[in-house]
């Protein structure tokens, strides 16, 4: 481990050289397919916009920005902040918001108006105690379920409309020899994620949202019921490599149709356009059953660092402009396979599973994601999905053992103290 | 004082100033953060006394388990690529055709990345299609789902480790046997040493200090394990493969408890120490019984 912090260290300094030599020095996690053209597209529009400012890229891979996110610690303590780098709305920027490492851009939102083409619960985690302080830049939709077409059209199956029915389903395609859901749990996330999106079809947002702040745990029946379906899907209903797979793989699986469906966020739609395959026709997708009418917002965005010159604190905000435009809207979502947070890019050149969440943003009732971190402080969120697995892989653990278990875990991190932001 | 003194320093203080700054005084930097209140994004100096400490060791379901599961992996991993790496010298040391050819292949492994090398066992090791359970298949035994189960994830990722290291012991165990003068292996089977016993009377207890030399390093390889369980497993399923140092990496960098990362660090290099300090000494001693 010494090594790595040596290395740690190493690479920070090579990294603010960087810095202090480039001029707009962006950090983000998008390095998979379809994320990576989506991002390149957007740069490259900036660059038409202002072709005076010398852009670097720096791409830190890893899921849902752990690695990134370490080295922007480092390189704001060191005193060289980059530009601007990606943040999921929420809990995640507050981590930063609450130790005082950002600029608040109130008077950006307000002068572009922006307060007036995002929905409020967007506005909501853009901010900290009653100032904005990052951009949204696109909106991804945790709770959908995705399926093979041709796999439902030969059984003869309804895509259903309860999670109860969702459970039946899976145990029809399981008998005609299919693998009812796809899931990759390499990296423990995907399989918190069947647990957070059954939590919601199940006991609703408004449970959903009293579970995160700890107003009500595991003892509560709807919020049990979620736990025993959960253990039940992974125990009986799962690809049997799914601990081998990443996210991807999985969606893999779905797409050469080997499982019949998967739950994740609508960054598969982007992995599944990038294979070529035709949403409607190849794969459909839908809320996952049960939460139709309950929109669980994964935002990604971007806020200005503290301690920027005011050379880059103007390029930081020329990007925000960029973003937050009709036009810079589309073209990143479009590709990424998620939609805009603006409420008025019209519908052209989306697919239809983004023409429908585009119009389900508008109506639905606005709830966040917990594995993703707007929903939830990270080192709760980490604690939380480890004891899920724990759970998942003792089945010989009665439920009354494992909500103990898991309220213990609860009853640790979301207390009230450690909620305040 | 000649000159001569003065150039020694020269040559050396450069060293000393690097490896003083970034080796040791991050661990004294690391040992102080640990006494402290740091567990959150911001550094917090405040006085914690041993508390960090305590809670690892009292109340941590997952730190007890890393504790566990890294002295399970320790012995297996340490005495599998000694002795794997012992034979596989010793077959080299043999004389064969193509030896050198032979001794590229068997460091190989050695100088590919443990993310590459992690990610290629993730593959063999698919439940599915991965090649190991279609040879499993094939052979009509029963398929595992190795990096899916609470008990074969563990002995999956020793196996794969031992893969990884073999050629390293193999190697400080091939100078270590092309360090045995010939005469003395010559009198030994003049005097009806053979097999086994020219090895176990007269060979083995010749290469001591490759022994002591690839215990150590193998050890402390094993207290340190980190990228190749982060590739594989990430600790799971369920913590059936966690270490201490992927819990310090999450802990400090995920969860921002700071200080419990470096408590979990200072608890890495203490075991660590134990280890290295001893084979001080014993390296010490047969240098001098050598010389």
């Amino acid at each position: 481990m010494k090594k790595i912090g040596i290395l740690f260290v190493i690479l920070t300094l090579v990294g603010s050289l960087a810095v202090i030599a480039a001029q707009f020095s962006i950090y983000d996690w998008w390095t998979a397919g379809g994320e990576k053209q989506a991002i390149t597209a957007e740069l490259n529009y900036f660059h038409q916009l202002y072709p005076e400012i010398k852009i670097t890229q720096n791409p830190v891979a890893g899921g849902a920005g752990v690695n990134m996110h370490a080295v922007i610690k480092s390189l704001i303590f060191a005193g060289l902040p980059p530009t601007t780098f990606q943040v999921h709305a929420g809990w995640e920027m507050y981590e930063y918001t609450s130790a005082k490492l950002l600029d608040p851009i109130t008077n950006l939102w307000q002068s572009e108006g922006w307060t007036k083409v995002f929905p409020k619960r967007i506005q909501e985690l853009c901010s900290y105690g009653g100032k904005f302080y990052a951009v949204p830049m696109d909106i991804h939709r945790a709770n959908m379920l995705w399926y093979n077409m041709s796999i439902f059209k030969k059984l003869g199956l309804k895509v259903p409309t309860t999670f109860q029915g969702l459970m039946n389903t899976m145990k029809k395609i399981k008998a005609a020899g299919y693998t009812p859901l796809a899931v990759g749990d390499r990296y423990q996330w995907p399989a918190a994620m069947v647990f957070e999106e059954g939590l919601l079809a199940i006991a609703g947002p408004k449970t959903y949202d009293d579970f995160f702040q700890g107003k009500v745990n595991y003892s509560n029946s709807k919020v049990q019921k979620a736990l025993e379906d959960f253990r039940y899907i992974m125990e009986n209903y799962v690809n049997e490599n799914h601990a081998s797979l990443t996210w991807d793989q999985a969606c893999g699986l779905v797409a050469n149709g080997k499982a019949a469906m998967t739950i994740m966020g609508d960054w598969a739609n982007g992995y599944f356009m990038g294979l070529g395959l035709k949403a409607g026709i190849d794969y459909g997708a839908v809320a996952v059953p049960g939460s139709q009418g309950v929109y669980n917002l994964v935002i990604d965005a971007f806020p200005v660092p503290k301690g920027l010159s005011t050379t880059q604190k103007k390029y930081a905000y020329d990007w925000l402009k960029t973003i937050a435009s009709v036009k810079g809207q589309a073209i990143f979502n479009q590709i990424k396979g998620s939609i805009p947070a603006r409420i008025d890019v019209p519908t052209t050149g989306f697919n239809s599973v983004q023409v429908a969440n585009m119009k389900e943003l508008k109506t639905d009732i606005l709830v966040a994601s917990a594995v993703h971190g707007s929903e939830a402080p990270a080192p709760f969120v980490t604690a939380w999905e480890n004891a899920l697995t724990v759970v998942q892989y003792h089945p010989s653990m009665s439920i009354e053992q494992a909500v103990n278990y898991l309220n213990a875990i609860n009853a640790q991190y979301l207390t009230p103290q450690k909620l305040v932001h | 004082m000649n000159k001569r003194s003065f150039e020694w320093i020269g040559f050396i203080l450069p060293s000393v100033i690097i490896v003083g700054t970034f080796v040791y005084a991050f661990i004294a930097w690391t040992v102080a953060v640990s006494f402290t209140n740091w567990n959150t994004l911001l550094p917090n100096w405040s006085f914690a006394g041993l508390s960090n400490y305590f809670s690892l060791f009292t109340n941590n379901l997952r730190f007890r388990m890393d504790l566990i599961n890294n002295f399970t992996f320790l012995p297996f991993f340490v005495l599998g690529s000694m002795v794997l790496g012992f034979f596989l010298a010793s077959l080299l040391n043999k004389g064969v055709k193509f030896e050198s050819f032979f001794r590229t292949v068997f460091l190989l492994p050695m100088a590919i990345s443990l993310v590459v090398s992690g990610t290629i066992w993730v593959w063999l090791y698919d439940p599915t299609n991965g090649a190991i359970d279609v040879l499993l298949k094939a052979i009509r035994l029963p398929t595992i789902n190795w990096l899916g189960s609470m008990s074969f994830a563990l002995p999956a990722i020793i196996i794969a480790t031992i893969w990884q290291y073999t050629g390293f012991t193999t190697s400080i165990y091939l100078a270590g046997l092309r360090g045995i003068p010939q005469e003395i292996i010559e009198a030994a089977k003049l005097d009806g040493a053979h097999g086994f016993r020219l090895y176990w009377n007269i060979i083995i207890p010749m290469v001591q200090s490759s022994t002591v030399t690839a215990f150590v390093l193998m050890v402390q390889l094993s207290l340190q394990m980190f990228d190749i369980i982060w590739v594989m497993t990430s600790g799971g399923p369920a913590f059936a493969t966690d270490m201490p140092a992927v819990y310090m990496f999450i802990a400090a960098f995920k969860q921002n408890f700071v200080a419990q990362g470096a408590a979990i660090a200072v608890i890495v290099f203490l075991l660590t120490l134990a280890v290295v300090i001893p084979y001080l000494f014993i390296a010490g001693k047969i240098t001098e019984e050598e010389s």
